[in-house]
């Protein structure tokens, strides 16, 4: 496995409960905690009681709109991706950082292809586990690949239009944006 | 039409280099197809029955003389000296090597055009009428807006991955020619009372499977909060789409599952948080974009229609041709001049590199350097003066495209169907061409006038058979090829699906079964109805009658 980060990144290893767990009185105040979703009612606020640090684990299906109220309790949230083509999770990480302001870490798990990664990039993902054996030069070029974007997304970069409309001319606006994105 | 700049350049080579980068690693070995698959489909590349085809994206079919001409080049240098025009105003090169594909995307790439989610669970191509810009019927040139949603949905990092393919249209014109109530999205142009541009929105119209007529879910959306407005209604189907079975993901199913007032509730829920992200910014982009597609500066040619009309007078061949294929323009003296693809002994769509390139000579003559390609598989020259129309009409009978039938029962749609493709059940193109031998009477054809007969060769209905005032869908049945014949469909302003006659017929009985319908219509027609008013005004049970209860 193959963690790649694009800019905060928290530690792999963590202690994944269930909904089963409804002990955590075991747990260490220093523990890296992850609750899933379905367990979040039940679990959440009595582990937040033993270690600050918390996060989520969400499937595709999961109403993200549910976590409005505890994000700025949640030092991660991981969004699932069963299979590649599944691609719910990129409305969900919007939905947590346009609409909620979300400043966490959001992270991709699951089955993902490293042509992804961009696009992941664009909706707020912080980091993503790739399958291992992905070289660098695949993941650079998947991530540099496009140095100019058509829309606004939840990243920083400045959509096409809004180049042309800030009055800089087309040659001025590409110089300014180097090789790389 | 709209010139790339620097940055839409810049877009389009590296979207060459990506794909060249991909190739050579399947070449190579480093990528196996499994893994290879869902990049080619990015780029419009699939695997056929007998090669890898190439669809190309036309947008909004809208094309110059310089692209058409690109396209009969790649036409005549990497496939069999053809292309094929489809239902989306795209085309398709069914004979492609895969080590040419990236050498295809850079020729294309330097006319500005591309392959750029021409398939793949992403929005595809915006489609819209064929005369946008040239109609007398029109509002306002919708190409510009198209132009605006085909940018914002280029690579959109939300919505790549679909729960399956979207499809949006936009019309601007009384008579709907985008056939908008049949696709995902369907925007009709309109203006408020205030004089505010802005568009009514349908959802989840479609066909395959499963078809549906598209519902409207508002009546006026204004036009610099349409970018946001669709964000948010993609955002609730990535969402809410079904994905467990592919068949059941389209937007349509979830429209109806939900009910539209439901679905538009969930929108307008939505679409708030989408509108304060800001996607609707620098609105004054889009007034660069409006500027490519000005109004054309045409002279009014009433006067120099003399020629024109003495050959009217005196041809009836070239003035039968006019009748059929001409269309209103809003400017004096011109009219909007469709060329047929349909030729009686010809496969629906299909057009040689020659004939592309003398359709691309007439447009720099006689059309402002412009060609449109129609959802119904023809060329356009939108803008011609009356009196060039003698001319060209001549120049077209030489190169076998003067067919004069549009509308007419020999303008078919038709999918390529099991000749070519990996998913038909049964073969489109040769129930196309036998009905149009046996119709080859141009007299009786102006006698039957208006009338769309549309064909797949399966039930996921790419040749628009629902929309059909008479439908034939091509399915397997153990093993033999059996033709369902529907009836009553439109994809027009009053659009329906077509009716089910009763049980298929034979690959050599379909032909005989569309004929017992022409004449059930020729008995039944009062005045100068139309097949679709007779039919309408009757109902099936005579044409069932006539079909099977004469047996």
């Amino acid at each position: 496995m193959t963690l790649l980060s694009f800019s905060q990144s928290s530690p792999v290893e963590w202690q994944a409960l269930s909904a089963d767990d409804t002990d955590v009185s075991a747990l260490d105040a220093n523990a890296h905690v992850i609750v899933p979703f379905g367990a979040v009612d039940a679990l959440f606020s009595k582990v937040k009681a033993v270690t600050t640090w918390v996060g989520v684990v969400l499937e595709p299906a999961d109403d993200v709109v549910a976590l409005e109220t505890l994000l700025g309790d949640i030092e991660i949230i991981l969004l699932t991706f069963p299979k590649f083509s599944d691609g719910r999770a990129y409305s969900q990480a919007r939905i947590l950082r346009d609409r909620f302001g979300y400043r966490g870490e959001i992270r991709a798990v699951g089955d993902i292809l490293v042509d992804q990664v961009g696009f992941m990039v664009r909706c707020g993902f912080d980091s993503m586990v790739l399958a291992p054996g992905v070289s660098d030069g695949a993941v650079a070029r998947a991530v540099e690949r496009y140095s100019l974007v058509y829309q606004s997304a939840s990243d920083e970069r400045l959509p096409v239009h809004k180049l042309r409309s800030e009055g800089q001319g087309g040659g001025d606006a590409l110089a300014s944006l180097g090789d790389g994105i | 039409m709209y010139q790339y700049d620097e940055f839409d350049h810049r877009f389009v080579n590296e979207r060459v280099e990506d794909f060249r980068d991909q190739v050579t690693r399947r070449l190579a070995g480093e990528l196996t197809e499994d893994q290879f698959k869902p990049l080619r489909l990015m780029n419009g590349l699939y695997l056929q029955l007998h090669a890898y085809m190439l669809r190309v994206a036309i947008p909004y079919g809208t094309l110059s003389s310089a692209q058409l001409r690109m396209l009969a080049s790649i036409a005549r240098r990497y496939d069999k000296g053809y292309g094929h025009f489809t239902t989306r105003q795209n085309i398709q090169y069914n004979w492609i090597k895969l080590q040419d594909a990236p050498d295809i995307l850079a020729d294309l790439a330097s006319v500005e055009m591309h392959a750029i989610q021409t398939s793949g669970n992403c929005i595809r191509n915006i489609t819209t009428d064929q005369f946008a810009g040239a109609a007398a019927d029109e509002v306002k040139d919708p190409r510009p807006y198209a132009e605006l949603i085909r940018q914002w949905s280029s690579l959109h990092p939300e919505f790549s991955f679909l729960p399956r393919k979207f499809k949006i249209a936009v019309t601007a014109a009384k008579q709907d020619r985008a056939a908008i109530r049949l696709h995902d999205i369907g925007l009709k142009l309109v203006e408020s009372d205030a004089g505010e541009t802005g568009f009514e929105v349908f959802v989840g119209g479609g066909m395959g499977r499963t078809p549906m007529i598209g519902q409207r879910i508002r009546d006026f959306i204004p036009e610099r909060e349409l970018l946001s407005y669709l964000e948010a209604i993609l955002r609730v189907y990535n969402r809410f789409g079904r994905r467990d079975n592919k068949y059941k993901a389209r937007i349509k199913i979830l429209v109806h599952a939900l009910g539209a007032d439901e679905f538009a509730r969930q929108v307008e829920e939505e679409w708030p948080h989408v509108r304060e992200a800001g996607v609707d910014a620098a609105w004054s982009d889009f007034a660069r974009i409006a500027a490519f597609f000005g109004a054309p500066d045409l002279a009014d040619e009433t006067d120099a229609t003399g020629e024109f009309d003495r050959h009217i007078a005196g041809n009836t061949d070239f003035s039968r041709w006019v009748e059929r294929n001409t269309h209103a323009h809003r400017s004096p003296g011109h009219v909007s001049l469709t060329i047929s693809l349909k030729p009686h002994d010809g496969i629906a769509g299909d057009a040689t590199a020659e004939q592309m390139e003398l359709v691309a000579d007439l447009s720099d003559e006689a059309s402002l350097s412009e060609i449109r390609v129609t959802h119904e598989q023809n060329l356009v020259l939108p803008h011609v003066a009356k009196g060039k129309l003698y001319d060209i009409w001549s120049r077209l009978v030489g190169a076998g495209l003067a067919t004069g039938n549009i509308g007419l029962l020999t303008d078919m749609i038709s999918c390529p169907g099991m000749d070519y493709c990996a998913l038909a059940t049964a073969r489109s193109i040769p129930i196309q061409q036998a009905i149009s031998q046996r119709y080859d009477d141009i007299n009786r054809l102006h006698d039957i006038g208006d009338l769309k007969i549309k064909i797949s060769g399966c039930i996921n209905a790419c040749g628009h058979h629902h929309a059909g005032h008479i439908g034939i869908l091509g399915v397997d049945r153990r093993g033999v090829e059996n033709y369902q014949l529907m009836l009553g469909g439109s994809g027009a302003e009053d659009a329906a699906l077509a009716q089910v006659t009763g049980p298929g017929f034979g690959a050599d009985e379909i032909v005989d079964a569309v004929e017992t319908v022409i004449q059930t219509y020729l008995g039944s027609r009062v005045d100068n109805e139309s097949f679709l008013e007779t039919y309408r005004r009757v109902g099936l049970a005579p044409f069932k009658e006539a079909l099977y209860d004469a047996a």
